[in-house]
């Protein structure tokens, strides 16, 4: 072949390559709408939204798909209908986000003031509760937010106990509605020296009108303490089809620090609006014979709880690094432990990393040997089989959320 | 002749006889010391006040910058003095040897006695936020670093720390915010965590840590 014949060939291949490329960047860069939102950390703390319709198959490199977010954003974001809700720590502005060109895009700010956020609740479609606590985190705040405009519908402070005497600081660990009462769990901690934190030996559950905010009811729990916990982060607590609400106490040195008292999970009945003294699933104490964070509801009576190994673990230096997760289904409604789910052990101190979609749960799980996957379980077959892989720069998958419904 | 205060006085207002002079001046010029006579105990431990009221308004309030004969330290105070310690700081050593890509700190000695603020420190290798009641001392020769309480540390390139307690090495990244907590009498050992990641560790943690530091 001669010369001039190969480079006009080599010209026509370069072409068309650019024109694919052109074309299919393009194509890319429209705006779909995905069911699922994943979000994921790489080994220099960079965080990543990535979106997709299938959790069941395929591989995922979030490095070739966006772009890593802001310093701002974090992954204690709320994701609901296609938006994101982000509140930024430093200037207490409270970001709506949607998806652009595969990138988080700000749509609407609100500014609220001297806040922390401990805690959210969907009151409806459009009106969000958050609940939180001051900077000093003494004072108990809230805001009712409707995400809609974009505008405080209510703000004021949640008429709670306060730190007395030695304690000095709140944590707020869940907030749940029932008809016209909120039930607000939460516990306090006494100040800290160097590393040295601590709880309370006690959990308070307060009872408020809604949406007056008015004070009815207090109530001491003792059996363990630190309910639930921030979750933005993670959730550790969940209603059941009967309305009956479960949370789960975290006194493990990732939240309480009090590894004395058990990791149990606690019911409020639908019928009542007191702690059921008569129930007590003391998971410390059981087979797991371990302190665990997260706790999901995947329907029927059953629950999935990710405990963690304190064999494998040397301290709080190493909890997040070290792969020593393992994920339990319990049977909630006879405290028994049904069964330890057989996966690789999982890394990360606290995720939301569980989904329910009908009988299938999806569970990220970061193992050090077996890569970055989302696992399926069949609660009626009880197959469990890996999904899609998370590849690329992903060393956690820190949580994955329905985007869509 | 006897040298007393009056016989002094005396010489000053030029009331002197000359014997007396004579003597006087032979006395000042003299290397043979006697004490000085007072008229009382009293007036002795009045001069002796005096003499050290003196020498307090002339000596610094507060000790400020301390050499240990092992060590270069470091010693804060409160945030009043902050301007003198920025001072006192650059005139510090901060010695490193470089190894072919990464830089380890051989010595460096810092203490925060201060209950409410943070101290600042900005060096040609990284910036430094030294937490309330913090205490780090790095031997000279081991170049091992003893951390009671939490540092926010900025390294400008990568660079390499060992500390108490830990075999292997701390690798840190330039450009990155890393937050390293230590506590003496806890149970947690060493925590190394990047700014980004706070949320990795406890909530109450990570509140003191967001107040402390400001982040």
């Amino acid at each position: 072949m001669k010369p001039s014949i190969v480079r006009l060939l080599n010209f026509i291949f370069v072409f068309f390559g650019i024109v694919c490329f052109i074309a299919c960047r393009s194509s890319c860069s429209t705006n779909h709408r995905e069911k699922y939102s994943i979000h994921i950390m790489d080994m220099d703390a960079k965080e990543y939204v990535v979106t997709t319709n299938n959790l069941d198959a395929g591989l995922l490199k979030p490095e070739e798909i966006t772009e890593a977010l802001p310093d701002s954003i974090f992954r204690n974001i709320i994701v609901k209908d296609g938006f994101y809700y982000s509140l930024q720590r430093k200037s207490d502005i409270l970001t709506k986000y949607t998806l652009k060109d595969r990138k988080l895009f700000a749509v609407a700010h609100l500014q609220l003031q001297d806040y922390n956020e401990e805690n959210f609740l969907w009151m409806g479609k459009d009106s969000l509760l958050l609940s939180g606590l001051n900077n000093q985190a003494n004072e108990a705040k809230y805001y009712l937010v409707d995400t809609k405009g974009m505008k405080t519908l209510a703000a004021g402070l949640l008429d709670i106990n306060k730190p007395q005497g030695k304690f000095k600081t709140t944590s707020i660990g869940f907030v749940h509605k029932r008809k016209d009462t909120l039930f607000i769990g939460y516990t306090f901690h006494p100040i800290i020296h160097g590393a040295n934190y601590t709880t309370s030996d006690t959990m308070y559950i307060s009872r408020l009108t809604y949406p007056q905010m008015k004070r009815v009811g207090i109530q001491k729990e003792i059996r363990s303490t630190y309910p639930a916990g921030i979750n933005t982060v993670q959730h550790n607590e969940f209603t059941d089809e009967y309305g009956n609400f479960y949370f789960m106490s975290c006194p493990g040195i990732a939240m309480g620090n009090r590894a004395d008292l058990p990791t149990a999970i606690f019911k409020i009945n639908a019928n009542s609006s007191l702690v059921d003294s008569t129930y007590f699933f003391n998971l410390s104490s059981s087979t797991i014979k371990n302190h665990a964070y997260g706790l999901w509801y995947v329907g029927n009576g059953k629950a999935i709880v990710r405990s963690e190994r304190k064999d494998l673990y040397k301290g709080l230096s190493d909890h997040y690094s070290t792969s020593h997760f393992e994920f339990y289904l319990l049977d909630i409604v006879h405290q028994k432990v049904i069964k330890k789910l057989d996966l690789p052990l999982d890394k990360g101190t606290r995720k939301e990393c569980v989904l329910v979609n009908g009988d299938t749960v999806h569970i990220a799980v970061n193992s050090t040997t077996d890569g970055n996957f989302i696992w399926q379980y069949n609660l009626k077959t009880d197959e469990l089989r890996k999904g899609l892989q998370l590849g690329g720069v992903s060393a956690f998958i820190v949580r994955i959320d329905r985007l869509l419904n | 002749m006897k040298v007393n205060a009056d016989l002094l006085a005396k010489y000053h207002e030029n009331r002197c006889t000359p014997e007396e002079r004579t003597a006087l001046e032979a006395w000042l010029l003299s290397s043979d010391v006697d004490d000085l006579e007072f008229h009382s105990e009293k007036d002795k431990q009045i001069a002796k006040a005096d003499i050290w009221e003196e020498l307090d308004a002339i000596l610094p309030k507060e000790e400020v910058v301390k050499v240990a004969p092992n060590f270069a330290s470091f010693y804060m105070w409160k945030g009043a003095i902050a301007a003198s310690l920025v001072i006192g700081l650059f005139g510090l050593s901060f010695y490193y040897f470089n190894q072919s890509r990464q830089t380890a700190v051989e010595f460096v000695a810092f203490h925060n006695k201060s209950s409410l603020k943070v101290n600042h420190i900005s060096s040609k290798e990284y910036n430094l936020t030294i937490a309330p009641e913090t205490f780090a001392e790095v031997n000279r020769h081991s170049g091992i670093i003893e951390l009671s309480g939490s540092i926010l540390i900025s390294p400008k390139k990568d660079i390499e720390l060992s500390f108490d307690g830990e075999k292997e090495k701390v690798k840190l990244k330039g450009g990155q915010t890393y937050i390293i907590l230590n506590s003496k009498t806890g149970n947690h050992g060493l925590i190394i965590v990047n700014e980004k990641n706070l949320i990795s560790l406890p909530p109450v943690i990570q509140k003191k840590l967001i107040q402390e530091f400001d982040i």
